[in-house]
């Protein structure tokens, strides 16, 4: 299942499935704002957002409450050829030794309850309202996007401006992390799209740019015209032209900022390309798409500080929606954290482990019986892992204790957080993130007071 | 024709009942409903007197008859509006049309049927005609020399033979149109084959959508598709335990997302199941014996589930709203709704039903701005420039679809982004329309199929007869064929600033005169008539690649634009 499917499902359902319960959030007024530059300064937060689409199941890093949810189960759990608790209750054969060893070096917080009181009221376990609620940051879903949110506050704060290079970059293609506000967002704000391994369409073929014709008779007598561009080659008026031409022409929207930023993005993914990962000996990244993404990203970012958002799916190990056959989600989640493990020693051997953070969640987790299919259905408590920030984060181990719910009817057995236990809604990452970015107040955001976690200070 | 396929249907249902995963019966425990008095049924109120629609199993009636455009409740536009239209509003709405159906004419053959004043019913009446030679069309695209065809599932080859259709089809008739409206539905969310998916299996591709063309072939209703749809492997191997299939039909076609539907579909599904040994849908005979409520009936079994649930009136709203923010992406939440419920209220029981009227709407024609998809761009630019495809080219446009986050039938819940427009997907799409159509000639001394240089836009699409020129006036000749350009691709003229622009760079003062520069002498004379000939087209086809050029980066060649 590819990230795409789902963010693309919020488009449909939102309009006709917003809570009522939260309708204050919507565009927010910049005078409403208490924005803080030192903050945002000192913080110098750069933030890789993994989304695991199709809601991954917690279990992989919770699997304390194993024998009672065994007990209830409709199909054993021996299905899985394998379940190994680990020292701090995570799944040993899902990446749990992995997940062992980032907590053991101080290097990640794992909450176990990012739960959603409201969904449960609102009887919400939908793929597409869920995703758009966790990437606007608001159960309002008439805003824009975290992500736009804190750009366009950024950019009116004097934090960035038109020479910042490529702020927020995405592996994934537009997401609601980016969703519009209902005024115009400058073009410089707007997200960039990479891939992972910095493919570059963006380059127009040189014979197609520098065809003879296209060259004045006075080009063609200059010294450099049949020049590479190492050696003083150039490129005809006639094209340049071409291009002002055109965007004079362009009305305002994607496209053409999609064509003005062609020519920057050219030279700036080369640029990318160049930029050689250390030797991680090993701890070497695993050989898989996901992979190249996340390394990717922590190139971009180490080479690029202006970058401040980046934002990737799981695509490579492929989706989170195991209604069947979950034995697939064991190798995955496996792939995931050696993944990530790598990653943090790649931050480590640039010297980013400080200010660069990843945040890795879904739009929910799952129910935790094991159906018919041998899957799980939707659920609605997850995990959120995160990893690095040492500058600004600092790190709990594991957060969070949780309780199985039989509720008794076919197919409905949950984990839900223990009495008393840290437990937050999804909402709270996004309350996080802003705190990060120098947002003081982050609830006229996100439309409720919902708590920053407790790993900022 | 049709009599032998409504007997195969009626298998179909019947090995269901057989099954056991419908009721046949009255009786409660095999499956039948009670309705508890919610007049929430409405599928066969249309044609309850209709001989033809009485074809019916607990009240799904199998059978509609298109509506006539006068039962259309959302504004239309017919000739008389169109006819007062201005010329490039007109050449504006009709582009947009054909491109809507991946169709296009050239320049000149177009302004011919405009000038008819009955274009828009022409068109529209063609839709309902069968004017194909079908067994040359699906021999042509299965034509190994012609278009190469792949054994491999890893070249997709269902989905090439699919777009191959589009760029073989001759002519805007019933089976294309039956064409269009399965691929229209296969890219959505309600339809989509999902072969991205691990379960799916490429015949899926085929499977679902030749089933669609066969439905639509003989007049069947979008309830009874969506429940035979809905019922099948294909299904199943997109949404795969009871609770996943009928959460998500649930939310796909009415649009229902209240999780506390799901447990009563999951129960009613309980004994349906999509068996790990060749993804193959399996279901039991230990169905549901408990009355579950939904959709204001009391149900019990499976195909009690997916037959209410097409009988709802929800449905009718639900897929109604897909298709609206299918073609009206950027109209607000409440326009869009607006436009559903006027569409709604035609009582619609077909796919053409919602189809037809959104399409020739006013609202659509006129007032709709949206991007393009890259095959409304693709396939209309090749009819219209006279593009000869080599061998692979439709794989490669398949492949670019791909990359350009297009992907026709690969998504699992279908392109509800329909046309992605972050910086790296235009990336493709512009890089793909740039290089691959507009810049790309074809030789036409080049017989070898296979070889790069046999695709292309052919010299036809700019023989002199199809601009106006004047050997006399180099100036005048330019500016002719820079309009037909434009107007072929854009439906516009050229504006004067881009008039002067390639004037500026191709025409010279010499001798007193504006004179076309040497390498842009399109009236070149040579002693030997085969050198002049071979000059004129070479000169010529300079300012052609030029001015595509810049059509290449103009947002409106990718964009259907507001008609104002």
């Amino acid at each position: 299942m590819k990230r795409r499917d789902f963010i693309k499902l919020s488009v449909l359902v939102c309009s006709t499935l917003a809570s009522t319960d939260f309708l204050q959030a919507k565009e927010f007024n910049e005078d409403d704002i208490n924005f803080s530059k030192a903050t945002f300064d000192d913080n110098g937060a750069q933030t890789i957002i993994v989304n695991m689409y199709g809601g991954a199941s917690q279990l992989a890093g919770n699997i304390t409450n194993i024998d009672e949810i065994e007990q209830h189960s409709q199909n054993s759990y021996s299905y899985f050829r394998s379940i190994s608790k680990t020292e701090n209750g995570c799944w040993k054969e899902a990446g749990g030794d992995y997940m062992e060893k980032l907590l053991a070096n101080g290097d990640m917080t794992l909450y176990r309850c990012c739960y959603s009181a409201i969904r449960e009221k609102n009887n919400n376990k939908s793929h597409g309202l869920c995703t758009e609620q966790n990437q606007k940051g608001s159960f309002d879903t008439n805003g824009g996007g975290i992500v736009t949110n804190i750009a366009e506050i950024l950019d009116s704060n004097g934090a960035i401006d038109s020479k910042t290079v490529m702020p927020f970059v995405t592996l994934d293609g537009d997401s609601n992390f980016f969703a519009p506000l209902n005024r115009p967002l400058k073009s410089y704000l707007k997200a960039t799209t990479i891939d992972e391994n910095l493919d570059n369409p963006y380059k127009r073929a040189r014979w197609s740019v520098r065809e003879w014709f296209y060259y004045t008779r006075q080009e063609r007598e200059h010294e450099h015209y049949n020049d590479t561009d190492e050696n003083g080659g150039f490129d005809p008026k006639f094209s340049i032209d071409m291009d002002a031409l055109a965007q004079r022409h362009n009305p305002n929207g994607k496209i053409k900022n999609a064509f003005a930023k062609r020519a920057d993005l050219e030279h700036f993914i080369d640029e990318i390309a160049k930029k050689q990962t250390p030797d991680l000996g090993e701890n070497s990244y695993p050989d898989n798409k996901f992979s190249k993404k996340i390394e990717t990203a922590i190139k971009l970012l180490h080479k690029n500080p202006d970058t401040k958002i980046v934002t990737l799916g799981t695509g490579g190990l492929g989706g989170w929606d195991d209604h069947s056959n979950a034995r697939d989600y064991v190798t995955r989640m496996e792939g995931l954290f050696a993944t990530l493990h790598s990653a943090m020693a790649h931050l480590k051997a640039v010297g980013k482990d400080g200010k660069i953070n990843i945040m890795v969640f879904a739009e929910f987790g799952r129910n935790v019986n094991l159906n018919s299919a041998n899957g799980w259905d939707h659920g609605n408590l997850q995990n959120l892992y995160v990893l690095g920030g040492k500058d600004y984060f600092s790190h709990k181990g594991v957060v969070g204790e949780t309780i199985v719910d039989v509720t008794g009817s076919l197919n409905r057995l949950w984990l839900k957080p223990k009495q008393g236990t840290y437990w937050f809604e999804p909402i709270s990452i996004a309350s996080t993130l802003y705190k990060l970015y120098g947002i003081e107040n982050p609830e006229v955001l996100t439309g409720g007071n919902f708590k920053v976690l407790n790993i900022l200070a | 024709m049709q009599k032998r396929f409504l007997n195969y249907l009626f298998t179909i249902i019947l090995a269901f009942l057989l099954l056991g995963c419908g009721g046949a019966t009255n009786s409660a425990t095999n499956g039948s409903t009670i309705n508890e008095g919610n007049s929430n049924s409405d599928s066969s109120n249309n044609n309850a007197n209709d001989e033809f629609s009485k074809t019916e199993y607990k009240g799904l009636v199998f059978y509609h008859k298109n509506l006539p455009s006068s039962n259309y409740k959302l504004e239309q536009v017919d000739n008389n509006t169109f006819n007062s239209l201005s010329g490039a509003q007109k050449l504006k709405v009709a582009n947009k049309l054909l491109n809507t159906l991946y169709f296009g004419y050239p320049l000149k053959e177009l302004k011919e049927k405009i000038a008819s004043g009955t274009f828009i019913s022409d068109i529209q009446n063609g839709l309902n005609v069968d004017s194909t030679d079908r067994e040359w069309l699906e021999n042509y695209i299965l034509n190994d020399d012609i278009f190469r065809q792949y054994t491999s599932r890893y070249y997709l080859p269902q989905v090439n033979t699919i777009l191959a259709r589009f760029y073989a089809a001759k002519k805007l008739d019933k089976y294309y149109y039956e064409n269009w409206v399965a691929y229209t539905l296969t890219q959505t969310i309600m339809f989509s084959p999902a072969y991205e998916l691990t379960n799916t299996h490429t015949p899926d591709i085929s499977n679902v959508y030749n089933h669609l063309v066969n439905m639509l072939e003989v007049d069947s209703g979008m309830r009874f598709i969506t429940y035979v749809h809905m019922m099948s492997e294909d299904n199943w191997r997109r949404f795969r335990s009871p609770e996943d299939n009928g959460r998500e039909m649930l939310e796909i076609y009415l649009q229902d997302a209240n999780d506390s539907h799901v447990p009563l579909a999951g129960q009613a599904l309980k004994n349906w199941s999509l068996n790990e040994d060749g993804d193959t849908l399996e279901v039991g005979l230990n169905k549901n014996t408990k009355p579950i409520h939904l959709f204001g009936k009391t149900i019990y079994t499976g195909e009690d589930f997916y037959r209410e649930l097409v009988k709802s009136s929800a449905f009718t709203r639900g897929v109604t709203n897909r298709l609206v923010a299918f073609f009206f992406p950027n109209k607000t939440a409440q326009e869009r709704a607006d436009i559903a419920s006027k569409i709604v209220s035609s009582k619609p029981e077909t796919w053409q039903d919602i189809l037809t009227q959104i399409i020739f709407s006013k609202e659509y024609l006129l007032n709709n701005h949206r991007a393009q998809s890259a095959e409304e761009t693709f396939f209309s630019l090749a009819k219209k420039m006279d593009y000869r495809v080599k061998r692979d080219s439709i794989l490669r446009f398949r492949e670019a679809l791909d990359s350009m986050h297009q992907a026709a039938m690969k998504y699992k819940l279908g392109k509800i982004e329909r046309v992605p427009l972050d910086t790296l997907s235009f990336a493709y799409y512009h890089k793909f329309i740039r290089m691959s159509v507009l810049l790309k000639h074809a030789d036409a001394s080049q017989t070898n199929h296979d070889a790069w240089s046999y695709s292309g836009w052919q010299d036809s699409f700019v023989d002199f007869d199809k601009f106006s020129n004047d050997s006399r006036d180099d100036v005048v000749s330019l500016r002719g064929l820079v309009n037909y350009l434009f107007e072929t691709i854009l439906g516009r003229d050229a504006k004067e600033d881009e008039q002067q622009f390639f004037k500026s760079h191709m025409i010279e003062q010499r001798d007193g005169k504006e004179l076309f520069k040497s390498e842009f002498n399109i009236f070149v004379t040579r002693d030997d008539p085969q050198d002049e000939e071979k000059r004129r087209r070479d000169n010529k086809l300079r300012i052609v690649i030029s001015v595509l050029d810049y059509i290449s980066r103009l947002s409106e060649t990718y964009s259907q634009m507001e008609v104002k």
